[in-house]
C-alpha cells in the first residue's frame, strides 16, 4: 500500500520544510493545534452560561412564581369564576383523574391518532418533497398548488372529515394528515435546495453516479431542514387530531375537554391543558435531543 | 484499475488498496493534455436561441507534470476550461483531449479543486477524505480507506484535525483537508480553480508554499500535472511552468516561467525576471481592454 511518507519519502527537494520533519512541520503542527484546542475553548465558554442544576432550578422558580401569581388573581376575585379556577383545584382535579383510567384512555387514543398521522404524514411528504426536488419540471408545475395547499388554514376541513367518516379514528387521522403532510413536502423540498454547488461539482468531478449522489450528497443535505419539519409535524399532528376530537369523536383529549367545558368543569379543562403540554414539551424535547444526536456535525446556532 | 494510458517511468508502486497503477506508455505526441482550437458556447440561462461565447479558439497543449497557470480577469473563460476538462462542460467546436480521451472518459485521472474548499459539512476532516475514495476507489475497504485518509491529514500536518467537522476548522485548515482529499485520490491532472482566493494574505502564503512542497516533493516524473487558474499575478508568476493570459474567452498571451525552483517565495520577489513577467502579465491584461463580464461575445475578441 502507498502512503503518504512512502509516496513521498526519497523525493530530493533541499526544502527546509520537509513534512513531518523541521521546523515549519512543527510550526504547522503548533498551529493546528492551537486551533483545534481554540475551536474546543469556544466551545468551553458556551458553557459557562447558566446550566445543569442551576438552570432546572431556575426555571422550576419561573414556573412556580406563575403558578404563584395564577393562584393570586383567584385570592383577589380578579376574573369571574366560571372561566377561572384556582391551582389548588387543579390539582384536586388532577389527583383524581390521574389515578382513574377515564384520562389515560382518552390521552391514548389521542396519541395514538397522533402517531399514525404523524407517521404517514412524514412518510408521504418526505418521498413527496425529495420527489420533487430531484424532478424540478414536475416540481415547477405543481409549485403553486402545494403553496397554495400549504398556506391554507387546513384545520377548517375539520368539520368536513368529520361529516365524511364520522366519529372514527380515521377522521382525526384526515385532519392531521392533512396539516402536517404539506410541512414535510415543504421542509424535504427547501432541504434539497440547500444543495452547495461546489460540492456537487466535486462529487461529480470525482465520478459519483446518481444513486452516489443522491445518498452521499442530496439526501444527507436535506437532513437538518427534514429533521426540523418532522419535529413540527409532532406538534402539529396534536393539533390536527384534537382539533377533529372538539369537533367530534367517540373518545379522546378533545372530546374531554368538550365534555368537561359544557358542564362547567373549567379545573378539569386546565389539568387537560397541563396534560397536553407536559406531553406535548416532553415530545418536543425528546426530538430535540435526537435532532442533536443525528445532526452533531453541525454548528451550534447561538 | 490499471490504465493504458499511464506516463512511462512513475516509480510508485501499488497494491491491493486499490491504488491504480501508473505503467504503460504515454500517448504518442507526450501530452496530459492537447486543446485545439476549442470553442465553448453556451445558451443564456433562460432563454432558446442566445448563444453566448465563454471561450473560442483556445489551444494549449500540457505536457506531463507542467504547471500551467491561467490568469484572466473575472468571466475571461478561465473556470469554462477548467470545466470542460472536467467533463462538466462541453466544447462546441475543435478537439479536446485528456490522455488521448475525451475528458467525461479521463474522469479517474482527474481532481479538481475549487475556491471554496467544498467539504461536506457532515463528515469530519477524515471523513471527507473517505468520501473522495468512496467514489474514486470503489475496491478500497473501510479500514484502508480510513488509514489512508489518516496518512494523507497526517503529511499535511493536520492530523490532529481528523475528527473534526468543517465548522471547527480555519478557512485554511479546511483548504489543507481539501488538498490532502485532492492527494490522497492520487489524480495526475489537477484542476485548481482559485483554491487559494478565499484565503487571507497569511494563510495563502503559507498554503502555497505547502502546495508547492506537496507537489515538487513527488520528483520530476511523478509530479501531477496542473492547471491553475487565478486572477492574482504573483501566485501566477511564483507557482507557473508557463502563464497563459486570457481576456474575452481568448488567449492573449503566453508565457515561459524560467525561475528555478524550488522557489522561495521572498527570494522570488527580489528576481528581476520576476519583475518582468509581472510587469507583463500587467500590460497584456490592461490592453486586453475592459472585462466582458461573463457573457463573452464573439466579435468583442481582441487580436493578438
Amino acid at each position: 500500500m502507498t502512503t503518504a511518507e512512502e509516496q513521498w519519502a526519497g523525493a530530493p527537494t533541499g526544502r527546509r520544510s520537509d513534512l513531518g520533519t523541521g521546523r515549519a512541520a512543527r510550526r504547522r503542527a503548533a498551529a493546528t493545534r492551537a486551533q483545534a484546542g481554540g475551536a474546543a475553548g469556544r466551545g468551553r465558554n458556551r458553557h459557562r452560561r447558566l446550566s445543569g442544576w442551576a438552570l432546572l432550578a431556575a426555571r422550576l422558580v419561573f414556573i412556580g412564581a406563575l403558578v404563584g401569581l395564577w393562584q393570586l388573581t383567584v385570592v383577589l376575585h380578579l376574573f369571574p369564576r366560571t372561566v377561572t379556577s384556582s391551582p389548588s383545584a387543579v390539582a384536586v382535579y388532577l389527583r383524581h383523574a390521574l389515578v382513574g383510567s377515564t384520562l389515560w384512555v382518552n390521552l391514548g387514543a389521542t396519541l395514538e391518532a397522533a402517531a399514525i398521522a404523524w407517521v404517514l404524514a412524514s412518510v408521504v411528504g418526505v418521498v413527496v418533497g425529495i420527489g420533487l426536488g430531484l424532478l424540478p419540471a414536475v416540481e415547477r408545475v405543481v409549485a403553486p398548488v402545494l403553496d397554495a395547499a400549504n398556506s391554507l388554514p387546513r384545520i377548517a376541513l375539520a368539520p368536513v372529515f368529520v361529516i365524511a367518516f364520522g366519529l372514527t379514528i380515521t377522521a382525526k387521522l384526515a385532519l392531521a394528515f392533512s396539516v402536517v403532510v404539506f410541512m414535510l413536502i415543504t421542509s424535504a423540498r427547501a432541504g434539497m435546495q440547500a444543495i452547495d454547488v461546489d460540492i456537487v461539482r466535486l462529487a461529480r468531478s470525482l465520478g459519483a453516479n446518481r444513486r452516489q449522489l443522491f445518498f452521499k450528497v442530496m439526501l444527507p443535505v436535506a437532513v437538518p431542514s427534514i429533521f426540523g419539519g418532522l419535529r413540527l409535524g409532532v406538534i402539529y399532528s396534536i393539533l390536527g387530531v384534537l382539533t377533529s376530537e372538539l369537533i367530534g369523536a367517540k373518545n379522546g383529549i378533545g372530546q374531554l375537554l368538550q365534555e368537561y367545558a359544557s358542564l362547567f368543569q373549567i379545573e378539569a379543562v386546565y389539568g387537560l391543558l397541563i396534560v397536553l403540554a407536559i406531553v406535548a414539551s416532553s415530545i418536543n424535547s425528546i426530538m430535540s435531543w435526537l435532532e442533536r444526536r443525528i445532526l452533531r456535525w453541525q454548528a451550534p446556532t447561538t | 484499475m490499471s490504465n493504458p494510458l499511464r506516463r512511462a517511468g512513475q516509480p510508485r508502486t501499488h497494491g491491493a488498496d486499490g491504488t491504480r497503477a501508473r505503467q504503460a506508455a504515454a500517448p504518442s505526441d507526450g501530452s496530459v493534455v492537447r486543446i485545439s482550437d476549442m470553442d465553448v458556447e453556451f445558451v443564456a440561462h433562460g432563454t432558446v436561441d442566445e448563444v453566448h461565447t465563454a471561450v473560442r479558439g483556445f489551444s494549449l497543449d500540457i505536457r506531463s507534470g507542467e504547471l500551467i497557470v491561467i490568469v484572466g480577469r473575472s468571466g475571461c473563460g478561465k473556470t469554462t476550461i477548467l470545466n470542460v476538462l472536467a467533463g462538466l462542460a462541453r466544447s462546441s467546436a475543435g478537439e479536446v483531449l485528456v490522455h488521448g480521451l475525451a475528458p467525461d472518459r479521463a474522469l479517474e485521472h482527474m481532481a479538481y479543486m475549487f475556491a471554496r474548499d467544498a467539504l461536506l459539512p457532515w463528515r469530519t476532516a477524515r471523513g471527507n477524505i473517505e468520501f473522495a475514495l468512496e467514489l474514486r476507489r470503489p475496491g478500497m475497504t473501510r479500514s484502508q480507506r480510513r488509514a489512508r485518509a489518516s496518512d494523507y491529514l497526517d503529511a499535511l500536518g493536520i492530523g490532529s484535525a481528523a475528527k473534526l467537522y468543517p465548522w471547527q476548522l480555519s478557512q485554511g485548515m479546511r483548504q489543507r483537508v481539501a488538498l490532502a482529499r485532492t492527494w490522497a485520490i492520487d489524480p495526475d491532472l489537477l484542476l485548481m480553480d482559485e483554491p487559494f482566493a478565499a484565503l487571507d494574505a497569511q494563510t495563502r502564503a503559507e498554503t502555497q508554499e505547502l502546495f508547492l512542497d506537496v507537489w515538487s516533493r513527488e520528483g520530476d516524473t511523478a509530479r501531477k500535472t496542473v492547471i491553475f487558474v487565478t486572477h492574482d499575478l504573483t501566485e501566477a508568476v511564483l507557482l507557473a511552468d508557463r502563464i497563459v493570459v486570457m481576456n474575452a474567452g481568448a488567449k492573449v498571451d503566453e508565457i515561459a516561467v524560467d525561475l528555478p525552483r524550488p522557489r522561495d517565495p521572498e527570494q522570488v520577489l527580489e528576481d528581476q525576471r520576476f519583475r518582468d513577467i509581472h510587469r507583463r502579465l500587467s500590460r497584456v491584461l490592461q490592453e486586453g481592454g475592459p472585462a466582458l463580464g461573463d457573457r463573452a461575445r464573439p466579435g468583442r475578441v481582441p487580436t493578438v
